[in-house]
């Protein structure tokens, strides 16, 4: 990392910008401000619903564990490789859009996103296990917290998709703001699945 | 170590990503249904699941660039829901709450 010294005129050029080169306050995260503020009510729903969730289980663990035995934890754990994977090339995408190289960063997003499409097929597998076993949303207190946190988190990944293909498609002129803001949605729905999985799946 | 250094940190949080997960890994089987993990069990995987995340916010989410303020809320957020967490299922296998 070389040491330049930096003035005020360097940061003007905010779509070009290194993350180092990236100016305090608000204007330090990358992206688009209006995506952040999602984020930030994304992380605080999510962290509610999930708090709800523990706090369910606590008042009727019986229910939730042999809810959960039912669950699949192997493709949870798949699916966490999966999501990480697909945030590894859209931060990479992100980072080819940066350097100039377009073409490798229209790549990256179509990758991450093709990547991001297995997790639908691996969670559709799971619902089709569940349902048919007889298990829907109104079985009990945790089939109907599974579906609804799962089913909302999933939500998020079909948009996230729908994004990335999306900001990949960007003209040069708006495509790193883009590519950036695509991605810390993504990155997003990754960060509220790791918590996710060991919460709903793993802990008992 | 060598070949650490040739790898970008982007690519190294990738691989402790996948990492952390293989370990989840030894959770993820329900050999006697419903069998608890205990509380070391719970704090361990959300142990995971904060170092994990703090992967995620520094150097997918480029925290690590956006200066110690937006670093400490962040992980401030995920360390304190987890924490949250541990508490209650702690409270709930200590059987200071629970099913009336």
């Amino acid at each position: 990392m070389a040491d330049v010294e930096m003035t005020g005129l360097e940061t003007a050029g905010r779509d070009m910008a290194d993350p180092e080169d990236r100016a305090g306050g608000l204007a330090a995260l990358p992206g688009n401000l209006m995506m952040w503020i999602l984020i930030f009510s994304e992380l605080a729903v999510f962290g509610a619903a999930f708090l709800g969730f523990a706090v369910a289980r606590v008042l009727d663990p019986a229910t939730f564990a042999a809810g959960q035995a039912h669950l699949n934890g192997t493709a949870g754990a798949l699916n966490t490789m999966v999501l990480v994977t697909s945030g590894y090339l859209a931060a990479r995408g992100v980072a080819a859009g940066r350097r100039g190289a377009v073409p490798q960063a229209r790549r990256a997003m179509l990758a991450a996103a093709a990547v991001g499409s297995v997790f639908l097929a691996v969670k559709a597998v799971e619902y089709s296990a569940t349902l048919g076993a007889g298990l829907t949303i109104d079985s009990d207190t945790f089939f109907t917290l599974y579906f609804l946190l799962t089913g909302f988190h999933a939500l998020h990944v079909v948009l996230g998709i729908v994004i990335l293909l999306l900001v990949g498609r960007s003209g040069p002129d708006t495509l790193v703001e883009n590519l950036e803001t695509g991605a810390a949605f993504w990155h997003m729905v990754d960060l509220v699945w790791v918590i996710l999985y060991p919460l709903v799946y793993l802990i008992r | 170590m060598a070949c650490l250094k040739k790898i970008d940190r982007l690519t190294l949080s990738w691989l402790v990503l996948m990492g952390l997960t293989t370990v989840t890994l030894l959770f993820a089987r329900h050999g006697d249904a419903g069998r608890s993990v205990g509380i070391a069990g719970v704090a361990l995987l959300l142990a995971l699941a904060v170092t994990k995340g703090r992967e995620i916010l520094l150097h997918y989410l480029e925290l690590d660039h956006a200066g110690p303020g937006w670093r400490l809320a962040m992980t401030g957020w995920l360390v304190l829901l987890c924490g949250a967490i541990l508490l209650v299922t702690a409270a709930g296998a200590l059987g200071w709450v629970g099913p009336r």
